[in-house]
């Protein structure tokens, strides 16, 4: 009954929207009830943002989040898969760098943090450089994994029909590797934007991570919901204007 | 017009453990192919014959032997695989011309053509029958021009009425475009009506046991001959009844 009484308002699109408005709506309920500042209402919230954005001063600090992330996150893919690609092919190679995978995988990410801003100072590149070194290993494995499963057949064809390395690379391994490549972009935006705030928090001047400590000193609960809801929205959008149409395009051969 | 000249003199692989002995895979293989010409290996399964074949084809070089042509030089050489091997994330056509960059546009319409794939041409190997995708691997090792073609059992596992439409095709293809092939099979039917010459193979160490012309045209052979002509080859040859 209820099933079909669903699909009668229109299928997906219908009933991620339902679920939205009633998250909307318990938000406000509670707000409501508790009548607190430690949470506002979501009108409040909404008008806090739109307050932000138009200071310019979220935009900015946004802005500085963002180019970090697009830094550091370049940084560790292009590293990460080509040391994946090189353990996933050389078994010696491998088995010599496993126990440092496994040592960077375990090292908590306050550790490099703080690690890093000691060793090279409060400065920008120390940022980057210890979410880069939160972020590899994750990439290397993944990717090891996506070499190690590649189709000896189709490598043996390429041999065969003289394909070249890089025609090899770009027409018989990249596609293959293509699905690892992407778990570890999703994986790896994930985790960088979080470990990102604590990067900034803990050391920098600017971006999102500074305001929120600010904020938190100052318990300013509907500016901390605004900055996020902001952060939320932009990370929804880079799944669904990039990594979504990425995926597609890739995949158009599949049944 | 290359005539090719095969010697293999020893192919061993190494025992993986210490007290398992090395396996003897083939010992003084020696075999010539005249230009143009079709020959089937037949030999039992297990024989050794992907062996020989990844040898020829250079995928393989940890053996004792040489392949060599009337000028000395190793041959170019195109493998169809016993499994198509096709990119799954490219369509037939884009298969072959990544294959053979060098292949004319009009020459690849008529070997789709031939092989009646060219309604099928931009599909994804995915949609594709293995028959069809057999056909498309067979089209990529014509479509290279090479010296020697080699194929590993292209119509295995097809069901009957399938395998004959493929080979039928493929001898239309290779009088067309006439190659040096050396195509492995363990099915005697298969061979008689495909080969210009029939090369048994005996089990491992794998050498070469007799060797059998066929003078009629390929495209006369019917079912009759096929039979008549392995009764009387089964009849003469007590070795071949033996290993077959």
């Amino acid at each position: 009954m209820l099933n079909t009484a669903l699909s009668r308002l229109g299928g997906a699109h219908t009933l991620a929207l339902l679920s939205f408005l009633l998250l909307l709506a318990s938000w406000q309920l509670l707000a409501m009830l508790l009548q607190q500042n430690s949470l506002p209402a979501p009108a409040i919230v909404v008008q806090v943002l739109w307050q932000h954005i138009i200071s310019g001063e979220l935009p900015f600090h946004l802005g500085v989040t963002l180019l970090r992330l697009l830094a550091s996150f370049t940084i560790a893919m292009v590293l990460g898969s080509a040391i994946g690609i090189a353990l996933g092919q050389h078994r010696i190679l491998d088995r010599f760098f496993d126990n440092w995978l496994v040592i960077f995988l375990n090292i908590p990410a306050l550790v490099t943090i703080i690690l890093c801003y000691v060793w090279f100072g409060l400065v920008e590149s120390a940022a980057i450089l210890a979410v880069v070194v939160n972020k590899l290993p994750n990439v290397v494995v993944t990717i090891r994994e996506g070499t190690r499963a590649l189709d000896k057949d189709l490598l043996e064809m390429a041999q065969c029909y003289k394909f070249g390395r890089s025609k090899t690379f770009f027409h018989v391994i990249w596609p293959q590797l293509h699905p690892f490549v992407m778990a570890a972009m999703r994986s790896g935006l994930a985790l960088i934007w979080k470990i990102i705030l604590v990067v900034e928090l803990l050391g920098r001047s600017n971006g999102m991570g500074y305001q929120l400590h600010i904020f938190f000193q100052l318990f300013d609960v509907a500016s901390i919901l605004a900055y996020t809801i902001a952060f939320i929205t932009l990370i929804q959008l880079i799944e669904w204007v990039i990594l979504k149409p990425l995926d597609e395009r890739a995949l158009r051969w599949k049944r | 017009m290359t005539a090719i000249t095969i010697h293999i003199q020893e192919k061993i692989y190494p025992a993986p453990h210490a007290k398992q002995t090395p396996h003897h895979a083939i010992s003084e293989l020696k075999l010539h192919i005249k230009a143009h010409e079709f020959v089937c290996l037949v030999g039992p399964s297990g024989c050794g014959k992907t062996t020989l074949l990844n040898i020829l084809a250079g995928l393989d070089a940890s053996f004792k032997g040489s392949i060599h042509t009337d000028h000395a030089r190793e041959p170019d050489i195109a493998y169809v695989f016993q499994n198509p091997r096709l990119l799954p994330w490219h369509t037939l056509r884009e298969n072959i011309e990544l294959a053979a960059p060098d292949l004319q546009t009009d020459v690849l319409d008529d070997f789709l053509d031939i092989m009646q794939l060219t309604g099928a041409q931009h599909t994804y190997p995915a949609h594709l029958s293995l028959g069809m995708s057999r056909r498309a691997a067979i089209i990529r090792g014509f479509a290279i021009n090479p010296e020697l073609l080699l194929m590993d059992e292209p119509l295995v596992s097809l069901d009957a009425p399938t395998a004959r439409t493929v080979r039928e095709l493929l001898i239309t293809l290779w009088q067309q475009r006439p190659h040096t092939i050396l195509f492995v099979t363990h099915d005697l039917r298969e061979a008689i009506r495909l080969a210009d010459r029939l090369v048994f193979l005996s089990p491992p160490p794998m050498q070469v046991i007799h060797s059998v012309p066929i003078e009629k045209n390929q495209t006369q052979r019917n079912d009759e001959f096929v039979d008549q002509f392995r009764q009387d080859l089964l009849n003469q040859h007590a070795i071949i009844r033996q290993h077959l």
